[in-house]
């Protein structure tokens, strides 16, 4: 058996939640991720299906440690060394080049007082040392290749100029170019159409052919787990509740909470007579 | 009051808002606390050092410098007050008319805003005094004039961009019309930042106040004010530093308790800023990494 | 029966041509940019057309004046795509749900209490939630606030502009659901625009399909497989599978660049 690229066991996650505004304190730990475990092989893509609130992004977040206020427990490698204790200067190194993020927040994802090309030559060049010609190369073709048109002039645009769709394009075209190991995607394509949403998936998959990674595709929608999915971990409220292949989940799913995703879906709803 | 209760749950808010009552306070029950008359010189006792009679000792003619600073805080504050609202009102409604209305009434109303804009506001105030003379209303009239167009402008932009958003878009749908959209949607977008601005501003106005009054030019001598006492310390700093030393503290005092409450003001007046998950920019982990 | 079909023709970008029948659905489909949100907002009178005419109840509403486009909108309403931007989030549930019979109807304060919670109960939510702000729901939760408000005033046309696009796919189902038991209820027509065929086909009586301003293909029913245009058939190919062994082909057209040429070595 391959060895896992990235191996997370019994992750869990806990928020401070404090209680009441008077002067006395408490803090109450309101759990998000509860003991989730998972391994991704590379070439392979692992989604995760869950709703909004069952902790899926979470966890994306938890493991790249991106969750300030939060205290998180458990264990998460990397090519078999543990990230959980490395230092902030350690993870920095690790994240975008080693873990590839998308995030679903595009506009917090960007800084907004720097163009957008800017901020893509200094992340492509912070981790290989490229000229700013390669790294500006770099840049358009992959911000031609998510589908965005113009890609020169969207260089020297800002942010706040772009509109969500665009942005979370943008995100991708980075996460792609830095050629991580580990791709996560927390709704890479949400709020984008069907074509977009398309071709977002084919230069995952595409990513995928040419670098072997290993993708953790977390979503609520099962038809994207249905495009590009090898094995699928359903979760609900902070754990998984079921995780087998792809084929298996769809074809018998086992668990109650499993099956109402599948039967929620439209094409199963459409009434007769209509 | 939803409102007060967030406030009050912010730690900052205390400090600037104990402050701010602790002063309101003082100066409201002046006659009651100050130990003497302010106006009332005795040139036996003038430059003496902090004593029991005289807490904070005396100024050059022999005056209380704590009743002088006491009394003065009713004319800083009082004159603060009625130039910040009148600039808010004035803003307010100019601001709206030109971001609302748009065309040529924006046009005219912002060139006249260029216009009191091109003069930096103590420029603009000296003139305005320089010309008319000192006094009470020549000063609040300067300070309004040196002010309001600043204003005017960033509720305009806050207009222009709430303008845009769907929730107006939705209420038009809804059959609003353009009044009552104005007051119901727009003017509490429009409120909250123009109140942050100008409990920020309250202390800029108190320094500019005294700023104006250490020339010279704003409250007329005898009338305490702590611009003036300041002025009138310049000539006695090396022996008698108190003169300009307590004035001064208390400029201070007031501008930074009320930047304290401008920020609690502006925490509490954002419905959604109660328990979010912060999530790092990015790109800057990606950036130096 | 009381009011004439809606033509409408655009210049923005192209010329558009759509016709909605009392009581049924029109599905607009397309991708991004396609021009569909502004044919919603020339029908709403949030935009002006250049050229063209709008029918909308035996009114041309495209050169309407101001005033007058207060009478047309009682019975034209509206439900946005992101439900968090399309309410002020100052404003609790029942004033966001009130607006519209406040502008409106004259009725006591009481009378517009009752009908907030019979509203909130009708689109699925209780009567305390009409106390309650924006940022105290959910994104389901909160669109089926926009959408009580639409119904306030039982109005003729509803344009819906991607109103599932931002909720989960569970919700989505939910609220489509809603929408047409709304639909049958209360005899609604719907301008509905969206990018998903499969939400076309669960809701709309009829669809047109838009591509850079221009409708390219319409049908008078919702059989997909009627459709023919090529760009209709990129829009069906790009739906995605009910079952991981209807996996699509990644097309060759649909993508551009490969990774080869210009990546920065592992």
């Amino acid at each position: 058996m391959v060895e896992a690229l990235l191996s997370v066991n019994h992750l869990r996650t806990a928020l401070p939640e404090r209680r009441g505004g008077r002067r006395r304190r408490e803090v109450e730990y309101h759990e998000i991720v509860r003991g989730v475990s998972f391994h991704l092989q590379p070439g392979k893509v692992l989604g995760i299906i869950g709703e909004s609130g069952s902790g899926k992004s979470a966890t994306c977040l938890s493991i790249l440690r991106l969750f300030r206020q939060a205290t998180i427990q458990g264990s998460v490698q990397l090519a078999g060394t543990e990230i959980t204790q490395l230092k902030e200067a350690e993870m920095r190194l690790i994240r975008g080049r080693q873990i590839g993020m998308i995030l679903q927040n595009p506009a917090s994802f960007f800084n907004p007082i720097a163009s957008i090309g800017q901020q893509f030559v200094d992340t492509l060049q912070s981790h290989q040392s490229l000229t700013r010609s390669t790294a500006r190369s770099i840049a358009t073709d992959h911000l031609a290749a998510v589908g965005l048109t113009g890609p020169q002039q969207l260089l020297q645009q800002f942010p706040f100029q772009l509109s969500g769709g665009m942005l979370q394009r943008v995100m991708i075209a980075i996460a792609l170019a830095l050629q991580p190991k580990v791709l996560i995607a927390d709704e890479p394509t949400t709020a984008l159409d069907v074509i977009t949403q398309m071709q977002i998936l084919q230069l995952l998959d595409q990513l995928q052919q040419q670098t072997h990674c290993a993708i953790l595709l977390v979503t609520h929608d099962l038809g994207v787990i249905a495009q590009l999915a090898d094995d699928v971990a359903v979760m609900y409220n902070g754990e998984f509740v079921e995780q087998s292949p792809v084929a298996q989940l769809f074809d018998r799913p086992q668990h109650p909470y499993t099956r109402s995703l599948f039967a929620a879906r439209l094409s199963h709803r459409r009434e007769g007579g209509r | 009051m939803p409102l007060l209760r967030r406030l009050l749950q912010h730690k900052i808010a205390w400090i600037g808002l104990s402050l701010i009552a602790v002063i309101v306070f003082t100066a409201l029950f002046a006659p009651v606390i100050a130990p003497h008359d302010p106006l009332q010189v005795d040139l036996m006792q003038k430059l003496q050092p902090a004593s029991f009679t005289y807490p904070l000792g005396t100024d050059h003619l022999g005056r209380c410098i704590l009743s002088r600073l006491i009394y003065g805080s009713r004319v800083s504050l009082s004159v603060a007050f009625i130039v910040v609202s009148l600039t808010m009102t004035i803003s307010l409604v100019i601001g709206m008319v030109a971001g609302y209305v748009g065309g040529k009434v924006d046009t005219c109303l912002m060139r006249i805003c260029d216009v009191f804009l091109a003069f930096p506001s103590l420029i603009l105030s000296l003139a305005v005094v320089g010309i008319l003379g000192g006094g009470l209303f020549n000063l609040v009239l300067a300070l309004v004039a040196s002010h309001w167009a600043w204003y005017a402008r960033i509720v305009r932009s806050r207009v222009l961009s709430v303008k845009e958003s769907d929730f107006v878009k939705a209420a038009i749908v809804s059959g609003t019309r353009r009044l009552p959209l104005m007051l119901r949607h727009i003017v509490p977008y429009t409120l909250a930042e123009l109140a942050i601005l100008a409990s920020l501003d309250l202390s800029h106005m108190i320094m500019h106040i005294a700023g104006l009054s250490f020339l010279g030019l704003g409250i007329q001598p005898p009338t305490p004010e702590w611009g003036a006492m300041l002025n009138d310390g310049r000539d006695f700093f090396r022996g008698a530093p108190s003169i300009m030393f307590y004035p001064g503290l208390m400029i201070f005092i007031v501008s930074l308790s009320f930047n304290l409450v401008g920020d609690a003001l502006r925490d509490a007046l954002d419905p959604r800023t109660e328990r979010r998950v912060q999530v790092e920019t990015l790109t800057s982990k990606l950036q130096n990494g | 029966m009381g009011w004439g079909g809606k033509r409408q023709i655009i210049q923005a970008l192209r010329e558009v041509s759509i016709d909605i029948q009392p009581g049924t659905c029109l599905g607009i489909v397309g991708a991004s940019g396609a021009g569909k949100s502004t044919l919603g907002r020339l029908v709403l009178g949030l935009e002006r057309p250049d050229a063209g005419e709008i029918w909308f109840q035996g009114e041309e509403l495209g050169h309407l004046p101001l005033r007058k486009w207060y009478r047309v909108r009682q019975d034209m309403q509206v439900v946005f795509q992101d439900s968090f931007s399309a309410v002020n989030p100052r404003l609790k549930a029942q004033d966001i749900i009130s607006e519209p019979m406040r502008n409106y109807l004259n009725l006591t304060d009481s009378e517009v209490a009752q009908q907030v919670i019979h509203l909130l109960e009708t689109v699925g939510l209780t009567a305390s939630d009409a106390n309650k702000y924006p940022h105290q729901f959910s994104g389901g939760q909160l669109q089926r606030v926009t959408i009580a408000r639409a119904i306030a005033l039982k109005p003729k046309l509803i344009v819906l502009d991607e109103p599932v696009a931002s909720l989960d796919m569970s919700i989505q189902a939910q609220i489509l659901d809603l929408l047409l038991q709304l639909k049958q209820q209360f005899s609604l027509s719907y301008l509905f625009i969206t990018h998903d065929l499969t939400a076309v086909a669960y809701l709309a009586d009829a669809i047109a399909v838009m591509q850079s301003g221009e409708i390219v293909e319409s049908l008078d029913n919702v059989n997909l497989n009627q459709l023919s245009h090529p760009y209709s058939q990129q829009l069906i190919a790009a739906q995605l599978p009910s079952h991981p062994r209807d996996r699509k082909a990644f097309p060759s057209n649909l993508l551009l660049n490969s990774f080869e040429q210009s990546s920065i070595s592992s």
